[in-house]
């Protein structure tokens, strides 16, 4: 496709993110930005217009979730930049392919404090994989490439790539070339050679080491982290469960790995992890860690977690090895190709585990999950949450939609669902895992629709965090968005009550929201249906009401001021050592 | 208290030095001594970094500075990261 017409700056982004196969972009116009939503009136390229830059940056992060495919946002200059921020930092602490463009004010009144002028570089080191600054348009075609190789390749992350407004309508003669030609036309990169991967070739000495500790284990437990899901490793995954079915827990990222019909599989381990997980990590003699990184919030006091185990941990990042555990093994590189070697050497072993041994402490782990059953009695006629989500994720399971995608937000509604809810695969739970971000659930769950039209999409939300980002109701309603929303109001900030009254002597400061507005008001506002129920008996019928209607329904669920989550790993303390509620 | 030494080649970008030192900071260590060349090849920076660990990063199973190694290693502007020494000095009081 030749022409010398002349095309801007900014008509060129748009091409070039075409070529790099983006259709869909969040964002919010805003004065330096402006020459790019002027060139977007003429693309192809879908644009979602979010309430607030925040929800934008978190429906990247939503979609790039849902689809593995880079989500990307747009916003101004200034406040439209940091706005972004979170959300960026939310994608970095998850792993999310995520590319972000700002504006800039022009190159001549950059270093001046200009009007809606910030340092958007200097803030968001800390929060990208790594971030550009246009300076000459001859530079765009390859940061935009680079900028998407970035965010895609190894451990995923967000990008951000700025663009001064005057780079932005400046003009060029010729029409975007296609990418492959833009590469060595440019000095962005060096020609220093790649740096060494550490990705292993095997069968290597780490194989055949890993192989020795495994077939020593008497007591060996997988441990699933995100890692898995991201390297679209399941199915090698769940291969090699069916075939070496060791006891596994997994992580909040790791939940939906493990398939539905796996034995021993025991749950999330961590703070609100199963007893079953927490007490097989204490007593197991191997782990073998999958795509995990050891969270503080998994791990629990460090030096007393899994205290008899050796550690075989693979995971694409070799920082992430020996971070906080050390590894007997590390195996660096991609899970989808480092594991089916693994799993290849494993079977070439004629008899890698004793299988009494393996027999006795299988059968041990499922004493440990039938005796301690997360589902609790109800305490009177109210919701119990537990239960309440343990009858959504039954129904989805029964009607055929177990593989709808769920967002969360932040707190005890969000322990809650990774509890008592069962995923059919890892994309299918989005929840704000490393950063813990109030207000990610609603904006998430506009960019996984965006990503799969067809699906089913349930938001579950809390009060306080439901707050955080109500505007993007507003683009719900402009798309009109099927996404279900099913908020757990307990009129508080629950999680931090929770800790209040544990932990601090019940001093209540700062959680009460009961001057919440009405909720079903609210939604009407912005024409979506909604509901309220308060008793269990509304259960059922409210659920298979959300779950029929035809556009976006918000079923506000009234429960317990005072229920908490349980079980409960207090601070600092290593993992066995679990709080229950005794009055259930 | 620990000083390590360590060389870096960089792409000369405009943001390596500043995500070089909000990595060492972010990382737990102090820098008591940076140095930056133009290299001969094009587009390159020498890197001579100094640094102190005064925390110890007790917590850490590895040693701390193989941590922030770990860490620079993965900017995608830093090319070659090297360990050159690690000193052991006695603090003044």
């Amino acid at each position: 496709m030749k022409t010398t017409q002349k095309q801007t700056g900014a008509a060129q982004t748009l091409a070039i993110l075409q070529q790099l196969g983006v259709t869909d972009i969040f964002g919010y116009p805003g004065g330096a930005i402006m020459p790019m939503y002027d060139a977007l009136y003429f693309s192809p390229i879908n644009h979602y217009l979010c309430r607030h830059e925040q929800g934008a940056a978190f429906a990247a992060v939503g979609y790039g979730r849902a689809s593995g495919r880079p989500g990307v946002c747009m916003a101004t200059s200034g406040p439209g930049a940091t706005n972004l921020i979170t959300g960026l930092a939310d994608a970095m602490a998850d792993s999310v392919p995520v590319v972000a463009i700002t504006g800039q004010v022009p190159t001549r009144a950059m270093g001046t404090d200009g009007f809606q002028e910030v340092d958007i570089i200097g803030l968001s080191l800390a929060c990208t994989k790594h971030c550009f600054q246009i300076k000459q348009l001859k530079d765009l075609p390859q940061v935009l490439q680079l900028a998407f190789e970035i965010a895609t390749s190894g451990r995923p992350g967000p990008v951000l790539i700025d663009i001064p407004k005057d780079i932005q309508v400046a003009e060029v003669e010729t029409l975007t070339p296609p990418l492959s030609q833009t590469k060595s036309t440019l000095s962005l990169v060096s020609a220093a050679s790649p740096k060494q991967q550490t990705a292993s070739d095997g069968p290597g000495s780490e194989f055949k080491q890993a192989i020795e500790l495994l077939s020593q284990a008497k007591r060996p437990l997988y441990y699933i982290g995100g890692g898995v899901g991201m390297a679209d490793a399941v199915d090698e995954l769940r291969d090699m469960m069916q075939t070496f079915p060791l006891p596994s827990v997994a992580s909040l990222k790791g939940l939906g790995v493990v398939a539905l019909n796996q034995h021993h599989y025991l749950g999330m381990l961590g703070m609100h992890g199963s007893r079953a997980g927490n007490t097989a990590i204490q007593e197991c003699d191997l782990m073998l860690v999958l795509g995990a990184r050891f969270d503080d919030r998994a791990t629990g006091k460090l030096d007393e977690f899994a205290p008899h185990a050796k550690v075989i941990q693979l995971d694409i990042d070799p920082a992430e090895i020996n971070k906080r555990r050390h590894a007997d093994v590390a195996i660096a590189g991609d899970i989808k190709e480092t594991l089916p070697k693994l799993f290849a050497a494993l079977l070439a072993c004629k008899q890698p585990f004793n299988q009494s041994e393996l027999k006795q402490w299988q059968d041990r782990c499922e004493l440990s999950v039938d005796k301690n059953p997360l589902k609790s009695p109800l305490k009177s006629q109210g919701i119990f949450a537990p239960a309440l989500l343990q009858e959504l994720s039954d129904s989805l399971q029964e009607t055929g939609n177990d593989r709808s995608y769920i967002t969360t937000d932040v707190g005890q509604h969000q322990m809650w669902a990774a509890q008592h809810m069962r995923f059919s695969l890892p994309n299918r739970f989005i929840s704000s895992s490393g950063l813990g971000t109030m207000g990610f659930g609603l904006p998430a769950a506009i960019g996984a629709q965006l990503s799969d039209p067809e699906a089913q999409i349930i938001c579950i939300s809390g009060d306080g965090s439901f707050m955080m980002n109500v505007q993007e109701l507003a683009t719900i309603k402009r798309y009109q968005l099927p996404v279900k929303i099913l908020l757990i109001d307990n009129s508080k900030l629950g999680l931090v009550r929770q800790w209040q009254q544990l932990f601090f002597d019940e001093r209540y400061s700062e959680t009460d929201l009961s001057d919440n507005p009405d909720f079903v008001m609210l939604a009407k506002s912005f024409d979506i249906a909604a509901e309220t129920i308060t008793n269990e008996q509304q259960i059922s019928d409210g659920l298979t009401r959300m779950l029929e209607h035809q556009g976006p329904y918000l079923l506000h669920v009234k429960i317990d001021a005072f229920e908490n989550v349980w079980p409960l790993v207090p601070p600092d303390t290593a993992n066995h050592k679990m709080m229950e509620d005794l009055e259930h | 208290m620990t000083i390590h030494t360590i060389e870096i080649t960089a792409d000369n970008q405009p943001t390596v030095l500043e995500r070089l030192l909000q990595v060492t900071r972010y990382r737990g260590f102090v820098v008591t001594n940076f140095t930056v060349l133009t290299a001969a090849e094009d587009n390159l920076l020498d890197i001579k970094l100094t640094v102190n660990d005064p925390q110890g990063l007790a917590s850490t199973p590895e040693s701390g500075i193989q941590r922030l190694y770990n860490q620079l290693n993965k900017l995608f502007d830093i090319k070659q990261v090297n360990l050159l020494e690690s000193k052991s000095v006695q603090c003044q009081a």
